[in-house]
């Protein structure tokens, strides 16, 4: 393989001997230090290959030991370079890419993140970016092991990682910190009641219940004792494990206004283009278009080879058109806000808590609406409180 | 018996042939190549000339003494 490249940049010739001695040619060649590639026989001739400088130098011994010699066929890169003679451009053209190729490869083309499941990978390209690392940077800058010294005590969600910079591409693979098992302490606890409420249903695991299902209870009062006494009549300090459900009152109030102003995106938007080439952008696109309120989004699509991004994208920055509106808001509509803004903190404010009983008033002043909502939720009240044995 | 009676001959002039087989021979001390055909090929060398029958027969390479043939050798002959 080596050998024939070797060959292709030297440039070599097919050739035929024919003449009354052609066997003569090659042993001349032999003792020039010549070699004849593929010497093959056919009738009465001898066709072979040879390096292009050496044929011109044996050629007119060739002539004066009375054979002819013949070219068939001409190969390599000397002869392609000569038909490209008239086109300087050519030539030029692909030696100044192969150089531009050779540059642009000592420079970063892609950042890649694997293994960012729960972290977000935003987050650790700008880590990665405040240390230099990122697209159009400098390859040979880049080291591994100082990045990792230096951002594995930033990134404390990171248990490890890794940066390889394979070819043009940095691959940084990150494993995530598993999260600490809560482990429970030794230390001997009451169950106490976390808010007031009537206790609906008690569910003990270890500890001696205090109170009975139905009796109403004060934030704080205990519910399940850590302490208990054996047969033997030894005190036992344990901790204390149950859950204890009771209904609970809870209010809430929310306001609404009458009229406000209302921010909506209309239909219009602009889209505003730039090419951006490792470092570089240029503008893509011209728009003179522009509204009183807008809001932007900016989206990036990278050209890629494969499974391999190229330092060449578009960037694409929108800005879409933003109406106010004074909205007004009756009574009716005022009622259906604060019903879904109470269906939104029954969900997420208490996603573990029953709603037992729910009532809702609204009342009305010069300015907006009011909404008191009282609840009851059945819910576990239980808190542990640890206490010292002396 | 005397000593000097029996002399070696001169071992180094000799061609020295090397087969692989019956497909590829090389030979060195080769002077020259006498005949170069498909079903045969002759070898000069300084004491013999040494002659390859065969198919297909071809000179892989040429070098200064050293020749190598390649192809389905039949006979061989030493002529003197």
């Amino acid at each position: 393989m080596l050998i024939e490249v070797f060959r292709f940049i030297k440039g070599s010739v097919d050739f035929e001997i024919s003449g009354r001695f052609p066997e003569r040619f090659l042993n001349l060649a032999a003792r020039r230090g010549i070699s004849v590639i593929n010497a093959c026989p056919s009738n009465g001739r001898i066709s072979g290959r040879m390096i292009a400088a050496d044929y011109r130098r044996i050629r007119p011994t060739a002539k004066s030991s009375g054979v002819r010699l013949r070219i068939t066929k001409k190969r390599g890169l000397p002869f392609l370079a000569r038909r490209f003679r008239g086109r300087l451009g050519l030539p030029v053209g692909f030696v100044l890419g192969i150089a531009l190729l050779i540059f642009l490869s000592c420079f970063v083309w892609s950042v890649s993140i694997e293994g960012a499941e729960q972290t977000s990978e935003t987050k650790l390209l700008r880590a990665f970016e405040d240390q230099g690392v990122k697209v159009g940077c400098f390859k040979g800058r880049i080291d591994p092991l100082e990045l990792r010294t230096k951002l594995l005590p930033e990134l404390k969600e990171l248990s490890w990682l890794s940066v390889n910079v394979i070819g043009s591409t940095v691959r940084i693979e990150v494993r995530e910190r598993s999260p600490k098992p809560e482990l429970e302490s030794g230390h001997p606890c009451n169950i106490v009641a976390r808010t007031d409420g009537v206790i609906t249903k008690i569910n003990a695991a270890r500890g001696k219940t205090e109170i009975a299902e139905g009796s109403g209870v004060a934030k704080g009062e205990l519910l399940v004792s850590g302490v208990t006494n054996t047969a033997r009549d030894e005190v036992v300090f344990s901790r204390a494990r149950a859950e204890v459900f009771a209904d609970v009152y809870s209010e809430k109030e929310s306001y609404l206004p009458k009229s406000f102003d209302y921010y909506s995106l209309t239909e219009n938007k602009v889209d505003r283009r730039r090419l951006s080439i490792l470092w570089w952008e240029f503008p893509a696109s011209l728009s003179f278009t522009s509204y009183e309120n807008t809001a932007y989004s900016e989206s990036f699509d990278s050209a890629s080879l494969g499974n391999n991004s190229l330092p060449l994208g578009l960037r694409t920055r929108t800005a879409h058109e933003v109406r106010n509106e004074r909205f007004t808001l009756s009574r009716r509509s005022a009622e259906v806000c604060f019903k879904n803004e109470l269906l939104l903190y029954e969900l997420f404010e208490r996603p573990d808590s029953a709603v037992r009983e729910r009532k809702l008033s609204i009342t009305e002043d010069g300015r907006g609406y009011r909404c008191s909502a009282s609840y009851i939720f059945n819910e576990d009240i239980a808190e542990e409180k640890e206490f010292d044995v002396n | 018996m005397k000593r000097n009676e029996f002399s070696a001959p001169d071992m180094g002039s000799l061609p020295l042939i090397e087969m692989l087989g019956n497909r590829r021979i090389s030979i060195e001390g080769s002077t020259g190549i006498l005949l170069y055909e498909e079903s045969c090929i002759r070898i000069n060398t300084s004491k013999m000339v040494v002659s390859f029958g065969g198919r297909g027969l071809r000179v892989r390479c040429i070098g200064g003494s050293c020749v190598e043939v390649e192809g389905v050798v039949t006979e061989i002959k030493f002529i003197f």
